[in-house]
Parts: structure tokens; sequence; C-alpha cells
């Protein structure tokens, strides 16, 4: 049995991924290409008694090397040389994306063009014919429709004949007259320099020595940094003078002559080949754009729809919640029934089971949230939402395309500032990966959830709205500030493709989600336990406290007077004895690591109205957001064994406990909520910050300034709502 | 809201700028820095582009043309340069 390795190239939006995802199925790993964060998607395909290696590269426009993703997609054809190359082909889109396919000719690849999506191109009354453009390119041409699998049996068999035949593409592309005999005067150049030749496939190496004439010409800058690199100044003078020659002839830069023939030819190519005769002029896609994108109805409905997320995260998500909650239960109390140490059952119960459990019933919140971002993805929603909204995001500084990365933040900070690799210009990116922490992530929902429940039943959705939208509001503000002052000067241009509507196919959603799971799952086991643990001993240590009274003695004395008492006085003693369970508890908490620590900064907290509890919580959030409400759940003693509530669930436990016993008005509530929100990025996120703008200082300045506005706004908040009068 | 001029008042050739909805231009040239992006995008010579429509806050712009859809933004829609504008 054999493994050979297939590359899979295409456009943005040609339905790459959902063919890539219909060949590999389940078998696929995600993980990032070597040094930097785009992602480098790679899985198995089982076709007969052969093994295909399938590796998803970036989706391009072009292979010009601009974007890290176009230099990436190239080096790997280049220097990998896969056995051959897939280029997914949009039907429906026939010209523009056949410049892509010329510039893989070049290559001088097995190339195999997957026709893809042809049911929508039929749909809207196109027309193609395969054989014919087959014949124009010299290369094999599969009709595909990913989604349903149409084509890809004989697309994988095409793959596999070309792989052995070796490298195909009957005709060259051809530049004009001028173009070419720079590329002959330069490739001659190369394969005379010795050090060079060995660059090219007739000195053995990876490059076709006219391709690499081409792209040396065109004025790649990371290929010209190798060549000065080699100190081969001879071709340097060469290529220089071509250039300048050309430019005078031609009275444009050789990049944009080479673009103005490729076009030529793509169009040429792309009118042999369609029938656009019966072609529909208004598509269902252009329908709902008109309401979608609409001058005053586009950003209601988007903020409609954003609504509507959170409403159904909510609500769908309550009952397996309920689910999960009762299994932490009911390990809890295993465990206590067969763990007799008692310091060692409360690590488990009070600090395990109680943090994670807690973290854990997020889980299906999670999912559906994710789901519903990758919906919004798939269907092409999400470009449009860039379209919505990048006047906006440019009057604060911000690219319109960061707004992807903003809303990625929605979902986890980390990965969204990894997502800003995107932005052309440094100035934009470090704008967006410095505002970035202030996007309202899904662990800080987690802690919106809980306090929703327990404050704000009744009007959740319209809460956790309005927090999202002073994340963003703050977010957008930063980002203006810091364009002012520290990142002066214009962005990148803004292009971005609006792709037709599209239904997402479940497999490519549910690939999307699982994978946002399962770290979120993975986390829980790591960081969040580490940290829930560290919470659990600076609640449980130093283990004797100093009492002001003998607690113990005066229950005990208090049940067994109740014993013997009339029904009503029974009663009115068991009340009295469960007031002083509570206060014992409370003084043992205060007495411990955690509750000092918590007194010493309370004074800080107070002008928030906020107490010392509240405090505690906030210090493992720096770990990681969600572990608030996992140490919440221990500092409220949720999972407590002396709780004599008959409800098992420690999250509706926790909920009644921080109504009953919280001390909170929904004011201070919704001040600790706001608090949450801003006050510092998570450990992970300052870790990302470091790594990706490659400086402690910016790490540093992030969480100051997160602390300092974070406290800002919430006292803002907290003061204004006492004057409005809603403190009580 | 800022005006933003409908027309290329600086060069004597209308640009995308000057198209209303629904009217179509022909590409002559473009022009400035961002070329080659808007050129790999499929801006080249006798292209057609329709003007479908504005963003809600006047900008970007919703362009059609080769059969597929691309927002620009004002300042890049000027550096394309068109014959006259008629109404497809």
């Amino acid at each position: 049995m054999r493994s050979i390795a297939i590359a899979i190239a295409g456009n943005p939006n040609s339905g790459k991924t959902t063919l890539f995802n219909a060949l590999t199925g389940s078998h696929q790993k995600v993980a990032n290409w070597a040094g930097v964060t785009v992602e480098k998607k790679s899985g198995t395909h089982r076709a007969g008694d052969q093994t295909l290696q399938i590796i998803d590269l970036p989706g391009t426009y072009s292979l010009m090397a601009r974007s890290p993703e176009e230099i990436l997609a190239r080096d790997f054809l280049v220097h990998e040389r896969p056995a051959a190359v897939i280029d997914v082909v949009d039907a429906a889109n026939l010209e523009r994306n056949l410049l892509l396919t010329l510039q893989l000719i070049e290559l001088r690849l097995p190339l195999i063009v997957a026709l893809n999506m042809v049911d929508v191109a039929r749909g809207r009354g196109q027309r193609i014919d395969a054989a014919a453009l087959a014949r124009r390119l010299g290369v094999p041409v599969v009709e595909t429709v990913a989604r349903s699998g149409k084509g890809l049996a004989e697309l994988v068999q095409a793959a596999i004949a070309c792989a052995q035949a070796g490298p195909n593409g009957a005709i060259a592309p051809q530049y004009g007259a001028e173009l070419e005999s720079a590329i002959g005067r330069i490739r001659a150049g190369l394969l005379e320099d010795s050090g060079l030749r060995a660059l090219t496939a007739d000195g053995g190496g990876p490059y076709p020595a006219r391709c690499l004439a081409l792209h040396l010409l065109q004025g790649d800058s990371a290929l010209e940094a190798r060549v000065a690199s080699a100190a081969h100044n001879g071709l340097l003078a060469l290529l220089v003078g071509q250039r300048e020659q050309l430019e005078a002839a031609l009275g444009e830069a050789p990049s944009e002559a080479v673009a103005d023939q490729l076009f030529a030819q793509a169009s040429s190519i792309g009118a042999a080949a369609l029938d656009r005769s019966a072609e529909q002029t208004r598509t269902l896609s252009d329908r709902l754009d008109h309401f979608l994108t609409h001058r005053w109805l586009g950003i209601p409905i988007f903020l409609a729809l954003l609504w509507s997320v959170f409403q159904l995260t909510y609500s769908a998500a309550k009952a397996p919640q309920g689910w999960i909650d009762a299994g932490f239960a009911a390990a809890a109390e295993g465990v206590r029934a067969l763990v007799p140490l008692p310091l060692l059952q409360s690590l488990l119960v009070d600090g395990v089971i109680a943090g994670v459990g807690m973290t854990m019933t997020f889980l299906p919140q999670i999912l559906i949230l994710f789901f519903l971002i990758a919906l919004m993805e798939d269907s092409g929603y999400m470009a449009r939402v860039a379209f919505l909204m990048d006047r906006l995001m440019r009057t604060m500084g911000l690219h319109g395309k960061a707004f992807l990365s903003l809303f990625t933040g929605f979902g986890c900070n980390v990965p969204a500032i990894l997502s800003t690799r995107t932005l052309e210009h440094r100035r934009d990116r470090m704008v967006t990966i410095l505002v970035l922490p202030f996007m309202s992530c899904s662990a800080r929902y987690q802690v919106y959830v809980l306090f929703c429940a327990a404050f704000f039943a009744s009007h959740a959705a319209t809460v956790t709205l309005s927090l999202y939208l002073i994340s963003v509001a703050v977010a957008l503000g930063i980002g203006r500030l810091l364009r002012r002052s520290l990142f002066p000067g214009g962005g990148a241009p803004f292009v971005l493709e609006l792709p037709p509507y599209r239904l997402p196919t479940l497999r490519g959603l549910w690939i999307h989600t699982w994978h946002k799971a399962r770290a979120f799952v993975q986390r829980v086991g790591t960081v969040i336990l580490f940290g829930v643990v560290v919470v659990w001993g600076l609640y449980t240590f130093p283990r004797q406290v100093p009492l002001s009274r003998d607690f113990e003695h005066e229950i005990a004395a208090l049940e067994s007077a109740a014993q013997g008492a009339a029904p009503g006085r029974a009663r009115a003693l068991g009340r009295r004895a469960d007031e002083l369970r509570i206060a014992l508890q409370q003084e043992q908490i205060e007495g411990r690591y955690a509750g000092r620590f918590g007194k010493w900064i309370e004074p800080a907290l107070r002008p928030l109205g906020l107490d010392w509890r509240i405090g505690v919580s906030l210090i493992p959030g720096f770990v990681a957001k969600e572990i608030t409400v996992g140490s919440m759940a221990v500092l409220y003693g949720a999972a407590a064994s002396g709780d004599q509530v008959e409800d098992a669930g420690i999250h509706s436990r926790l909920v009644r406990k921080l109504r009953a016993t919280g001390g909170l008005t929904p004011l201070a509530a919704y001040t600790f909520l706001v608090f949450t929100l801003l006050y510092i990025p998570c450990l992970s996120t300052v870790g990302v910050i470091q790594k990706e703008t490659g400086s402690w200082g910016w790490a540093g300045f992030s969480i100051l300034v997160s602390l300092a506005l974070g406290y800002a706004v919430a006292f803002t908040v907290y003061r204004a709502g006492t004057w409005l009068g809603l403190g009580q | 809201m800022h005006a933003v001029p409908l027309s290329n008042s600086g060069s004597p050739q209308p640009s995308l700028l000057s198209l209303a909805p629904g009217q179509v231009g022909t590409v002559l040239r473009v022009q400035g820095g961002f070329r080659r992006r808007l050129l790999e995008m499929g801006f080249v010579r006798g292209t057609r582009v329709r003007l479908i429509k504005s963003a809600p806050l006047a900008d970007p712009l919703e362009l059609e043309l080769r059969g597929y859809h691309v927002a620009l933004r004002r300042e890049e829609a000027e550096t394309v340069l068109i014959s006259a504008a008629v109404d497809a």
C-alpha cells in the first residue's frame, strides 16, 4: 500500500473546504503551518488499495506571494512538490478562478481541475463545456458538487492517474513579445549562474526555470531576498534592468502587465467553454441581499440576528445543561460515599468537581454558540457583516476585515488574535490585536449566564446584548484612540468578495463546532483544573481559623432543643441554626488566604458596590475567565456537604446562593459583569499578544489599559446607576 | 457623514464612483498602489463593472463583475477609471 500526497488549491469561496471535508471526513487534523499561524489542514482518503494524504492549502486568488496565505500555498507547491494538485474552480465564477489555474500550470505539477458547484452554475443558466475547458487548459477537468459528493470518485481516480502520469498542462500561458523576451533573458541568466541553477528544475531544484524567472520579474520580494543573499549581483542587475526597460515600453509595471495578460487568457478560455445565453440576471442570493444589506434594514437585521443568536443559545442549552449538572452532582455524591479522608474529599468535591463541573455545564452553550457562528460564516453572511460594518470600523481606526477577527473574539480571543494575520498592514494588525481583549469571549459569557439566571432572569438576552454592545463600543473607542496616538497613518485597502449565499453542509458545521468544543474541553482539563485547585487551596488553608464564638456548640444546642419542641418553635430554632451555619462559613472563609486577599483589595471594590468574595473570584479569572464561575461555586459553597437543599444541581444551587447570600443588588451585579467584561485579558490571551506582537511591552500595556479602563467604566456604571436610583 | 464627491473631479476620466446603482462602466485603467490586487480580482481593461449598491453608511460599494460580487471602498473605487457610465 502506498500513500500519495495531494494538495487542494483554489480561490476563497470556491468550495475548497467542503471538498476537503467530503474527501477526508473525520480523518483530518488541524495544525499551524510552521512558523506562521495560518491553519494547516490535512487528512487521509482511502481509494481502493491506495491512501491519499490530502493537504488543504489556504484559499488564495493568486500565487504572487503578497499575503502569508499566498506565500504558504506557493512555497508548499514549489518545495514539497505534491504528487498531484487539485485546483478547485467555482464553476459559477469561472474567469476569475482560472487566473489561479493558469498560475498553477506555470508550476509544472500534475494538475487536475475540479469544476465545482456545477449545480449552482446550471441553476443560474450557465452551461460549461468541461471537455472544451480541458482541451484549452491541457489538464483533466472533472465536474463536481462537493456538498453532495457528486463527481468525487472520478476526481480521485483522475488525481491518482495524474500523479502517475507526471506534470501536464499542454499550454504555458503566453505574455506577449516584450514580456516573453524578458522572461527568456532572466531564465538564461538563472541557468548560467551556478548557485541559482540549483534552484531550478534544470539544476535538480524545485522551481521550473521559466516560472522562477516569471516570479522574479514580477518583483517577488521573498524570492528576490533569496537571490540577493546568495550575492548573485549579476542577476539582480539584469532583473532591475529588465523591469525598467519593460516599464518604459509597456507603461506599466511587469507584474501588472502579467496580470493583464493572464486575465485576457482566462477570459478567452472561459468564454470558449462557457455558454451564458440562458443566464439569469437576478438570483435568489441577490434577492436576499436586497434585504440583508439594505441601506436602512441591513444593520437592524444584523443586530436582531445577533440578539437571536444569544437568545437561542440561552434557551436551547437549558435542558442539556441540567443533565450535565445532575451528572456532576451524582459524581460528588459518589466521591463523598467512597472517599473517607475529609481533606481529599473536600479537594475532589469542593475543588475539582464543583469547579470543573460548573465550567462543563457551559459546554452546551459553547457548542450552540460556535455552531451558530459557523452557520453565519459558512452561509456567506459574515462577508456581508464586514460589508455593513466597514465604514463604522474605519471610523474607529479598524479595517472592515478586522470585524471577522473581532467577531471570532466573541468565541475566544486567542484564535481571534491569531486570525489578525490576514490583515496586511502592521498598523491594522497591532490596533486589532490590542483591541481584541475587550471583545466579550465565550468564557465571560458564562459569567453573564450565571448572573443573568440569578439576578436578571426575565431580561437575560437584553442584559447580555447590552454587555456585548459595551464590549464593542469600548473596543472601537480604544481602536480609535490607538489609531490617533500610537499607530497613525492609513490602513490597507479593502477588497472583499461577497460570495452567493449557500446552505452550509451539516458536516462542515459539525467539524467546525467539534474542533472548538474539543479545545474547550481540553482547556477545562488543563488550565482550568489547575486554576480551580489553586483556588480551592486558597479557600481551604489555613485549616484552623480563629472564630468569634463556638458555633458548633451553639448549633448543636439549638438542634437538640428543637428535637423536643413544638413544631412552630422547632422551625424557628432550625432557622436560627441555619443562620449560625452561614455565619460560621463566612467567618471561616474570611480567615483563609482567599478571604485575606479579598479583604485586602476590598477597599478598591467598595466603590463598585462589590464585596471581598466577588473580589476573590476575580483573581483566578486572570488564569482563565471561566474559573471566575468555577471559583464562585467554591466560594459560595455550592457543593458544600452541609447544604440541606433538596435540589442536587450545582448550577441551580449557586444561582440560589448568589441571590440569597451574595449581598449584591442587581445594579452591583451588573457592575460586576461590566468589570468582568473589561478588567484583564486571560493568561492565554496575554501569551498570544506577546507572541504576535513580539513584545512583552505590548502584553503589559494591554493588561494595564484593561485594568484601568475596566475600573473606570464599572465605576461610572455603578455611580450613574446609583444616581438614577437603580441601586436598590 | 461627510459628503463624498460622486465624480472624480481631479481627473478627466470618470471612475467607478461616477456610477449610479444599476449602471455599468467599462474598465479603462487602474491607478494607484493597489493596482495589482485589483487586477487579480479581475478589474482589467475591458471588464464591465456594475454598481449594485453602497453599504448603509455609504461606504463601501458592492460591485458586480465577471459574474461575482465584490466590495470596494470609495477610495479604491476611485482608482478604477472607466469609460462613461451607461444604464444596464
